[in-house]
Parts: structure tokens; sequence; C-alpha cells
């Protein structure tokens, strides 16, 4: 606002006038003010963040000494705040546009002027209010809405006016405030990230006219944390609370962890000293799982880490959490997940599996090397004289038995495939035999998986089983230790598999009653991952799931009667939600038949797998079609046969191996079959089986270790394999696979036996699961991407039993 | 005329004529009622425990018994054999061959029957062999071989095995195409059915021919067993037989009988637990048989006609067929559901028996691929009558978006052109691979038949003609239609249950 004066009066009339008119207009527009007592700063109820920002000038009206408040836009001052009486100059101005009237300028004098209220003061103040607000408010709620109110005006403040007086002391009281809300909401963990945040800032805070500092809520925090998991006995976490409290704040900083650590010690130090009896009475074992109890509690207690390492001088032992008993070995075996993890330790093979290959499996002979010539039609294999421990010494005469008696027709253990193809034998001399072959054959090493026998008996592998109700015990062979290695003597195979709990072997890897998980389950791989404590490793093969039919049911020899099973089954819906839980996981997709699809793009393990074939889409409308089209058929030709005619669709008992990926995998194709009119009930089978032994069963759920198609696709689709289909077009296509002299025609009729059980149906394809296991970062020598758990058990060590984050 | 002259020729007349008669009249009561002469070759090892007052023991025990057993249709003579023969009959009985005999006793092989019998002694006791050699035939029986504890027993092990080994001969007197007629050897002296010289109702014949020269005597392989044929005796008439006759090939006792070709047939039974049937490919000039391996191998039951699978040929081509409960069976050979080969067969008479067949190799694969698109033309037509019902029921509900959307999704079934496509395909990779003429012509077949079952059945016009319907349906739209629903999503029945807690609780078995 601007003072007009007049100076002087000679000038004509009319200019006096025009000047008269203009200073009137000028005077219209530039007058001061009227006064307004009260111009109040805020809308009522609306946040000032929220409103268009304004100052406040505060001036007293003269001659009264009351405040008038005058709203304005935002000054425009170099600096936002009340200049001091020195920085004043006399007589000047300060220059403001009113919140009503923006268009016109006025002047206020700065000896007018009380204070100023500029508009981040004000909001910081409105700030304040709502976090001490929300401080006092009793109603959990509602304090968080206040609280969270609160840290968005201070967002709003940290990101348009970052200078705003006191705005960091305003900030630490929020953090004081909410971190006291967070703890009495039993918010525990999130108090205890705002109060860290609150000791970073200012490790020594008090709010004003309180005398709890910011390290007595932490340490009030950290008590009830630590004292919650103490409570269930889940003392793995109860140390990372402390030890990182220690780490972060300095030892014995936090009142609480001071307190915490003597009680654990104490219960600790009884373990200790139990393991102590323990192993003077001799009774190791039992020493080691109570020592494993100490560590989990408090490693540090005096003597404690002395006497894990003695335990584990004295008496490596591993425990494994596993989904099924191993009842046998057989590292061959194409269905039992549980054989094939023991079968190694049990017995050595003449040649194993040990990886992949760019084309294929990759194999190796635990007991000397194999040759292949060129033309691949002899092979030359070469015995060692001295083998490792745990590995039997054969000679070539053991060899060379053990290649005739398989091949041989009249022999219990004749396998077809290697005698058709085996020509000869001729042991060249004591450590060599060279094999000629009928034919040239892509990958004839893969046929000798044979148990290693002598000439007196089958040759013991490293460990032995035994068999017992709540746990396997796996131990080492006698001589097969060499002193001061470190590989355990004893593995346990300790079977977790609650319905009602699916996650306790999670549970127990975390508490460290078991220090690795065979196989987790598929929706659980992501988060276990994020736990850094634990490793999570895939397997080097994935596992095809499929329903194949083993009885003699009429339906089931219909191939509409299979693909209408196909078609019934949402097996994409399956597998995303119920299995993986809505991750992506590598290698775990729907396949449209018996062989595995790999995990990637090009992936060699695929050369089975014909991907032009589409996946039959879920439509159980044809799906019911084709069951009535089946029904149908089986009317026909009985009545042609003057038998008597099917009165329905049948009923089905589906039979399955007990764990969670398929019990639930079977509940739901189950439920999605019935809404087509095929009933079926769910036959459990027994802990360790995967085959139907009682014949009670029409279809079977199995995970077949479809790991070398060349080889495999007879053990499982031949008329002597596991799916008696005793189909004449699978089986040509099969033999027509033992021929192939090159990888281009073995992979191309591979395809063609793709085709042609696509085609039949001669399995319900379900999806392919790249398996996973998890161990304690304890642990080491497990390896990368194995093909079976123990395949390096011989490097496994247990280095120390401290809990890291 | 002269009677003087006249008389001694009528008189001649008249003896040719009664002694051209005679022959077969005489012939048939030789046939029919005399004995089977039958040698017996008794063989005793060199041991302390076989004396001769053994032998002489054996020699007429063993008559005796046959007196007792057998009775008039049996006339033995037991000999020794020459050294030659002897040495040969105890270290391995199958060594001995015809030529042998021939060789140092040819007037044996003009007997009925001649028996080797081999008995040595070892510490698990006397160890009896034996084996019959049919003398008009030629042919061997099996070696029957057992072990008798003591002495007192050996003439009975000798006659049981004999008994055993007999193989009671027949004479076809006639034979047509599906039957014969035949006459057994001493079938006048038979009397009880327990006797082995006796054929009846149910047994089994294993025809054999025999061409003999001027002399009598066979011709240089001129004994021929009629392969993959048997006759197997259904009634009686007085004293012959009608027996049917199943054979896999055809006319093979088809031809006259003169005195020159003897048509015979031995009564046979399985002796055998099982018989290996090789099954191969037919040799020609460029290939040399090769094993049909995965071929299928049925056994039908003659009478009840029922049709049982054995199994199948391993990668030899080789099975074993078991023994059938009513000793013959009609084995089928099928690739598929082709059959290849219809075999008549006593599984267990043989211990190996190979069966020629032709390669239905490309056949089978290409049936194999039709099988395929029939499956797949299947799930074609009913998706697309589902699709066209879903159509038909959006018009009708006026719901004319979700009609077009369906009949976008009728145009994303595989059409005619696809499945054509496909089956031209593998017709090409079929042919490609160089059948024979007939399997060609089998293949060409197949495919037109399944070319003509997808013209019938898959229109490419009715994806038109479904989007015709709706544009008509869209310029008369019907009144007072309600509004128009969302297009719909793939049809399920009732929403897939998403998997919660209580759904992944173990269900009840």
């Amino acid at each position: 606002m601007r003072q007009v004066r007049f100076h002087g009066l000679n000038v004509t009339s009319r200019l006096l006038v025009a000047v008269l008119s203009t200073c009137a207009l000028v005077a219209q527009a530039q007058e001061t003010p009227p006064p307004e007592k009260k111009d109040a700063p805020a809308k009522a109820n609306v946040p000032l963040v929220e409103q268009k920002p304004f100052d406040v000038v505060v001036i007293t009206d003269k001659p009264s000494t009351d405040e008038v408040l005058i709203k304005c836009l935002p000054l425009e001052m170099k600096e936002r705040r009340m200049p001091t009486k020195l920085e004043i100059k006399p007589g000047s101005k300060l220059k403001l546009r009113r919140f009503e009237d923006p268009e016109n300028e006025y002047e206020i004098a700065w000896r007018d002027i009380v204070r100023i209220e500029f508009y981040e003061d004000q909001v910081l103040r409105e700030t304040y209010d709502l976090t001490v607000k929300g401080m006092r408010e009793k109603d959990p709620a509602k304090a968080a809405r206040m609280l969270d109110q609160a840290y968005a005006f201070f967002e709003f403040l940290r990101d348009n006016y970052p200078e705003t007086r006191n705005l960091e002391v305003a900030w630490q009281f929020y953090l004081f405030a909410n971190a006291s809300s967070l703890y009495q909401a039993g918010r525990d963990y999130e108090a205890l990230a705002v109060a860290e945040e609150l000791h970073h800032r200012n490790p020594a805070y008090q709010p004003p006219g309180s005398s709890t500092t910011v390290t007595t809520v932490l340490s009030a925090i950290a008590n009830r944390l630590v004292k919650k998991y103490a409570a269930a006995e889940d003392y793995r976490n109860a140390q990372l609370i402390i030890r990182r409290l220690d780490k972060e704040y300095g030892t014995d900083v936090i009142p609480s962890t001071v307190t915490w650590k003597k009680h654990l010690s104490v219960l600790a130090a009884a373990k200790r000293d139990e393991t102590r009896r323990l192993i003077n009475a001799g009774k190791v074992r039992e020493a080691h799982a109570v020592s494993r109890e100490m560590a989990n509690i408090w490693p540090d207690v005096e003597g404690g880490r002395e006497l894990l390492a003695e335990v584990a001088e004295r008496y490596p032992l591993v425990v494994v959490g596993v989904t099924q008993p191993a009842l046998r070995g057989d590292p061959r075996s194409l269905h039992n997940w549980a054989e094939r993890r023991v079968g190694r330790l049990l017995q050595r093979s003449l040649v194993e599996l040990i990886g992949r290959g760019t084309e294929s499996g990759l194999y190796a002979s635990p007991v000397g090397t194999i040759e292949t010539t060129i033309d691949r039609t002899q092979m030359i294999i070469r015995v060692r004289d001295k083998n490792a421990p745990g590995i039997p010494e054969v000679s070539g005469y053991d060899v060379s038995q053990i290649l005739l008696d398989y091949g041989n027709p009249a022999s219990p253990h004749y396998f077809p495939p290697w005698s058709s193809l085996m020509s000869t034998v001729n042991v060249t001399n004591v450590m060599q035999v060279e094999v000629n072959l009928r034919r040239p054959h892509v990958l004839p090493e893969a046929l000798l998986q044979f148990p290693l026998v002598s000439a007196n008996s089958t040759l013991r592998g490293p460990y032995r089983l035994e068999v017992k109700e709540a746990e396997n015990l796996l131990a080492l062979n006698d001589g097969v230790a060499r002193p001061g290695e470190r590989r355990p003597a004893e593995i346990v195979e300790r079977v977790i598999n609650d319905p009602a709990d699916p996650r306790a072997a999670i549970s127990a890897l975390r508490r460290g009653t078991i220090d690795v998980i065979d196989r987790v389950y598929p929706g659980d791989i992501k988060s276990l991952q994020e736990d850094k404590s634990i490793v999570v490793e895939p397997y080097a093969f994935p596992v095809v799931h499929m329903l194949i039919p083993v009885s003699d049911n009429k339906f089931l020899k219909r191939a509409s009667f299979r693909r209408a099973l196909v078609y019934s089954i949402n097996r994409q819906k399956i597998l995303n939600e119920a299995i993986l839980r809505g991750n992506e996981i590598p290698g775990c997709q729907v396949v449209s038949g018996p062989f595995p699809i790999g995990s990637k793009r090009n992936d060699p393990l695929s050369y089975a797998y014909d991907d032009r074939i589409t996946l039959r889409p879920y439509d159980p409308w044809l799906g019911a079609v084709l069951a009535q089209v089946a029904l149908t058929e089986l009317t026909t030709m009985a009545e042609m046969q003057k038998k008597e005619a099917p009165e329905g669709l049948p009923k089905l008992v589906i039979g399955y191996p007990p764990h969670e990926t398929t019990r639930l995998a079977c509940t739901l194709l189950t439920q999605q079959l019935k809404q087509v009119g095929i009933e079926c009930t769910l036959k459990q089978l027994p802990p360790g089986e995967t085959l139907d032994l009682k014949n009670e069963c029409d279809l079977l759920y199995v995970e077949i270790a479809m790991w070398e198609p060349l080889t495999d696709a007879s053990r499982l689709l031949a008329a002597s394999g596991l799916v008696p289909t005793a189909n004449p077009y699978v089986d040509q296509a099969i033999r027509h696979i033992d021929t192939a002299i090159n990888w281009s025609t073995a992979s191309q009729r591979l395809r063609d036996l793709h085709r042609i059980c696509y085609n039949e149906a001669a399995v319900v394809p379900l999806w392919q699961i790249a398996d996973h296991f998890a161990y304690r970062r304890e642990l080491e020598g497990v390896g990368k991407s194995p093909v079976v758990l123990y395949e390096n058990i011989f490097d496994w060590r247990i280095v120390n039993s401290e809990v890291t984050e | 005329m002269n009677t003087s002259r006249v008389a001694p020729l009528l008189f001649l007349v008249a003896a040719i004529e009664v002694l051209s008669a005679r022959p077969c009249a005489a012939a048939e009561e030789i046939w029919e009622y005399s004995p089977y002469r039958i040698e017996v070759w008794l063989a005793l090892d060199d041991h302390p425990v076989l004396t001769e007052r053994l032998e002489s023991t054996l020699v007429r025990q063993i008559k005796q018994q046959a007196h007792i057993s057998v009775g008039a249709p049996w006339s033995l003579a037991i000999t020794r054999p020459v050294d030659a023969i002897r040495y040969e009959m105890l270290r391995d009985m199958e060594r001995v061959g015809v030529d042998d005999i021939d060789a140092v006793a040819p007037e044996i092989l003009e007997k009925d029957k001649l028996f080797l019998v081999s008995i040595d002694y070892s510490t698990r006791g006397f160890h009896v062999a034996v084996r019959e050699l049919d003398g008009r035939t030629r042919t061997w029986s099996p070696t029957f071989a057992s072990y008798a504890q003591s002495n007192v027993l050996v003439p009975l092990t000798v006659f049981d095995n004999m008994r055993k080994a007999f193989r009671a001969v027949t004479r076809i007197e006639s034979s047509r195409n599906k039957d014969a007629t035949v006459r057994p050897r001493g079938g006048g002296l038979v009397l009880s059915e327990n006797s082995p010289a006796y054929v009846g109702v149910g047994d089994t014949l294993l025809p054999i021919i025999r061409r003999n020269d001027r002399y009598g005597k066979p011709l240089n392989n001129g004994i021929k067993t009629a392969p993959w044929t048997f006759l197997q005796a259904t009634t009686r008439d007085g004293a012959v037989l009608i027996c049917d006759l199943h054979s896999g090939m055809r006319g093979v006792l088809s031809g006259r009988t003169s005195s020159r070709t003897q048509k015979l047939a031995l009564r046979v039974r399985p002796v055998h637990e099982h018989t290996r049937l090789i099954c191969e490919t037919r040799p020609t000039p460029d290939e040399p048989s090769r094993p049909l391996p995965g071929y299928d191998i049925y056994a039908k039951d003659i009478e009840t006609e029922k049709l049982e699978l054995i199994g199948r040929t391993d990668w030899r081509g080789v099975i074993d067929i078991p023994q059938l409960p009513k000793v013959l069976g009609l084995i089928y050979v099928k690739n598929g559901a082709q059959p290849l080969a219809r075999l008549p067969m006593v599984p267990g008479l043989e211990t190996e028996l190979t069966a020629q067949v032709a390669d239905d190799d490309i056949r089978l694969q290409a049936e194999g691929y039709i099988s395929g698109i029939q499956s797949r033309m299947l799930d074609i037509v009913a998706s697309r009558a589902l699709v066209n019902t879903r159509v038909d029921d959006r018009i009708e509900a006026n719901a004319l978006v979700g009609a077009q959307y369906w009949v976008e999704q009728f145009r994303s079934i595989d059409t005619r052109t696809d499945l054509n496509a496909l089956l031209s395909q593998q017709r090409s990779q079929l042919i490609n691979r160089n059948p024979d003429r007939r399997t060609a012509t089998k293949i060409d077949q197949l495919y037109g038949d399944t070319q003509n079952m997808i013209a019938e059945y898959i229109d490419d016009q009715m994806a038109d003609e479904l989007s015709a319907k709706v544009k008509a349906a869209k310029r008369n739209p019907r009144p007072a239609s309600p509004p128009e629903p969302e297009p719909a999503p793939p049809a399920t029945p009732t929403p897939t249950p998403t998997p919660t807690e209580e759904s992944t609780a173990a269900p009840a078995a």
C-alpha cells in the first residue's frame, strides 16, 4: 500500500482535474486496506498443506495495540524470516499482496509490523500439534492415522521448504512420538526401526519435558521383541536382535540386551553342561543334539564354541529335513525322489550321471574312465587300481561280468536296451575291458548305470541305511572315513511333512534343528531366498509331474477319455496359484508331454521336447464331451461283444505320494474333474512309497526324473516300463530311438515320441518343477546345482554355529 | 473159340484181378490190424552196477510191461546197438542221426519205430534216456530222460519214457481245404484209450509228406513236415478219424496221393514248457532277414475263438509262447491293429520256431500318424460344435458382442486346411522311406480315407456362416432385448476354487 501526497497547485484546471482524477483512481487502487481484526490464517479443518500457501503479517491497529492479521501471498523475501530491528531501515516498507486481492500491491511500514507468520512455520506448527495429538491418542488406529498425516506434512515441508526453522527438531520429536505410538500398538519391529532412525539422528535425544531418552525406548522395544522370541524358543531370532543392536550401538549400550545376554547364557550353560555329561557318558549322538540346542540359544556361552567344535570333530552329523523317508536306495529310480537321494550313498554305479553336458547329461565312472571310439561302435573301460574310500575296488573282470549279466536274457537283471546294443565284451587286461557294439549309439555310457558288483557280492557304498520310525539314519561304513576328515559320520533324515504346518521345515531350518531341507516347497523358494542366513540352490535337473494310468479300467484305455482328463484340469492355475503361490520360478511350467522342457531357451535338456506342440488348454466343456464320447465308445463295444455296458462315467482312485505339492495338486485337480462328472477319490500312498503296490489305484501321480530322455523314455513308456500302455505306436517310436545313430536323429525321434504321447494322451502331463534345496550357511561343501542332494557328501563340513543375519 | 486156350486166359485174368485187389485190402489190414514193429536199442553204460544180468532183466521186464500196458499194438524187439551208435547214445542221445542208423542198420528204418534207450549210472541214480525215431517219417521225438533211484525201478522208468516218446502214426486218407480223414496205425488192435497207440477225438496230429523213389526209398529231401499245419481229430467214423485241418499255408496237403507219395500224420503232444518263436522279415535279394521287435503275439482258442494276448516280441524278435490249455492254438502275429500272420501251433512241441512275415513298420507308423490326426479331428469337431452352440445361444439372447467373440474363437480352431497340411507332411515323411508297393498302397488308402473323413466332418465355411448369422442378427435385432452382457470368457462350469488353508488340508482317502 502506498500513501499519496499532493505536491503544489500551479497547474491548469484540466490538468489538475486530470491529475486529481488520476490520483483518485490510484488512491482507489492503492489505499491502505481496511483493517481486519482477525484475518484467519487457515480455513477450518483443511490442512494447510492442502491450501494455497499464504503468509500472515501481524500489525498493530493504531492507535490501539490490537493485532491485526493480514493474510497475504507468500512474501518475496531473501530470507524467509522477520528481520531484526537493526536490519530494518527507517521508513522502509514491506510490500505485499493480499490473499483475497492479489492484483494490488500494498505497502506496510516495517515499524508497524509485529511479526510475520510464514507459511512453512504455520505448517510446522500444525504438524507439531498433530504429532502431539497422535502421541496422546489412546486409540491406536486414530493415533496411527494422525501420525501418518503428520508424516505427510513433514514430507511436504522437506520437499518444499527444507530450510524451515526447527524442522529437524520437530522431526525428531515426531520420530519419538511415532516410535512410542507403535510400541504402544504392539508393532515392535516398526517401532524399532523408527527408534533406530531417531537414534542415528540424535543418539542423546530426549523430548522436552520428558526423562525418557531414545536409548530407553530402544531398550524397551528390544526387550519385548527378544522376550517374545525367547518365549517361543526362537532363540535364533532373539540372538539376531541382540547381536545386531550390539553391533550397531556398541556392546552393552542397550540395557535390555545386557539383561537378555545374561539370561540366554544361563540357559545355554545348562545345555553346555548337559552336552558335556553326554560326551562323558559316550552318548555322542545325543550330545550332538543338545549342543545344537546350546548353539541355538547362545553359542557364546563360556566354553560353548569350543564344545561345539569338539562335538563336530568327534561326530560330524548333519540333519536333513525330508518330505519322504527313503525305504531303500536306488540312484536310478525314475519315480522315487527319496530312493534317488540316498541311492548314491548306499551303492555306487559303474557309470553315474554327474551333471549337465552340452547336448545331454554328463557321465563319469567312479571306478575309472570310459572312452567311446569316434564311430561309437566300441567302448573302452579302464578301471583304476586304487579308488578313494567309499568307492568299491573292482577289476576288469568284475566290470565284464556286470556288462554280461545285464545283457543276458536269462538273468534277473536283464536290461533289453543294453542287451540289444552289446555285441561282445573282452577283458583285454586286468584293468581294461573292451565292449563292441552291434551298432553306433549316441550315448552308450548312459546305459551303463548298473550297480557295481564284485565277483562275491554287491559292493556297498560309503553309507548304510538304518530305517527307523521317526527318522532314518545314514551311517558311514567302516573304513570309509579318513582320520581328520570332517565329512558327516551320520546323516539324520527327519521326515517333516505335516499338512497342518506346511512351513514346519522352514521353521526348523531357521531354528537350527535341521541343517538342510531336501526339497523346498516351490511356493516358498522366493521368500526363503531372502533369508541371508540360508542358501537356496536349484538341483541340476527338473522333475516332470504327471498322472499315469495304472489299472485295467476300460475308460483309461480310451484315448478320448485320457484327453478328457487333460482338458478338464486347469494345470496352469494349479501350478501358478497353488504350487508357486504367484511366484515365477525358472523351470517351473506346464508341459505337454512326458519330457522335460528345460529351464531356459535352448536348454540342451529339452532335446526330446517338441515345443511346436501347443498345450491343450483348460476347456472343461470339451473335457465333458470327450468323456461322454469315451462312454459311448465303450457302450458300443459292449453291445457288439454282448457284454455289460458301463452305466456311466467311472469313479477313479488317484494315488499320490504324501507331501505338500502332490497333496495340494491332487486335491485341486480332483475338484476340477468332478465338475465334468468324473468322480475321483484320493489315496495317499504309504510314506516312502511312490508306486501303487496294492493295485488299488486307477491313476497315479508320479514325479518322473526324466533326466536323459534318450534312455529314460523306454523306462517310462515301453511295454516293460512304468506306464503299461501297451500302445504299439509308442513302442515303435521307442524302438526307433534305440537305433538312432546321431543326436539329430535321436532328437527328432524323441520328438516324434512326444507327439505320439500327446496324440494318444499316453500320460496326463501336468508340469515340470525345478526343485530346490536349502541349507544353513554353516554347512559348507554342498555344491552348486548337484544332481542329487548328497552328490558332494565327502565335502560337507559344518564350519561354525554363529547366527548371522 | 478153343476153350482149352480160353480157360487158362480167364484164370490168368481172374488171378490178376485177385492179386491186384488183394494189396489194397491187404495193405489196409496190415496198416490197421498189424502191430507196430518196434526195434529197441538198449545201451547200458560201462559201470559195475549195470550188469548183464540187469540187462537181461530189463529186456524181459520191458517186454512184459509192453505186453501188459500196450498189448497187441506193439511188437518189440530189444537188442544192443552197434558200438559206434552205443557210444553216441551214451554220450549224447541227440547226436545220433538217421544217417548214422542208415549206415549201420538200414533195415531198421523199414520198421515202424526205433527206440534208443540209454542207461548210465551216477550218484543221482540210474539215468534213463529214451528217444524215438519214426521209421516212415524219419523224424525224431524229443529225448525223454529221468532218474530211477533203484535198479528195480529202471524197467518201469524205461517203459514210462518209451510211452512218452512214442508218437502214434496215422495215414492221411484224404484231405480237402479244411478237413482230412486219417486212419491210425494199428487202430484195430488198440483196446484202450490209455494205450500209447491210441489216436482219438481231440488229438493233435502233425502232417508229414513222404515222397519215395521207385524203390520205395525216400527221395533226397523227400520227407517234409507241412509247415504251420496241424490236424485235429474231431469225430470218429469207424476206423477212421475226421480231422479239422489248420494251416498257415495254402494247399499244403493238396495234391494226389500216389504210391510214391505218402501223407502221414504223427500224434503230437507238447513236451517243453514253451516254444521260442522268432519273428523276422522275409529275406530279399537285397536284404537278409531282420528281427521284428515289438510285434504283438496272440493265441486264439480254436473252439471258443477267444483271443488272448501272449506278449510282444523283444528286440531280437523273440517271444516264448507257453503251452496252451488245449494243446493246439492259432497264433496271430499283429503289428498294431494289422494281423500279419495266422499260425497254427502246438507251443511246447518244438523248442524254437521261426516265422517270417512282412516288415510292417512303415504301415504301423502311418497308422500311428492317422490315429493322431483322428484324435485331433475329434477334438476339433467337438470344439466347433461347442462354440457353435455358444454362438447360437448368444444370438438367441441378443448378446451379439458375445456372439461375435465366439465367432472369433471359432476361427482360432484348426481348420480342414490345417489338418490336410499336417496329413500331407506326414505322408511325405513316410513315402521318403521307400515303402514297397503293397505298403505304399495301404498307406495311400489310410490317408485317403482320413482325408475323406476330414472333408466330411470339418467344413471350412462354417466360420463364415456363423459370422453371417451374427451380422444378420445385428441387422435385425430382436425387440425388447435385454442389456448386452460382456463377452463371455472361456466357459467354466463353476469357478475353480482358489486354494485356501482349508483346501490344503489332507482329503479323506
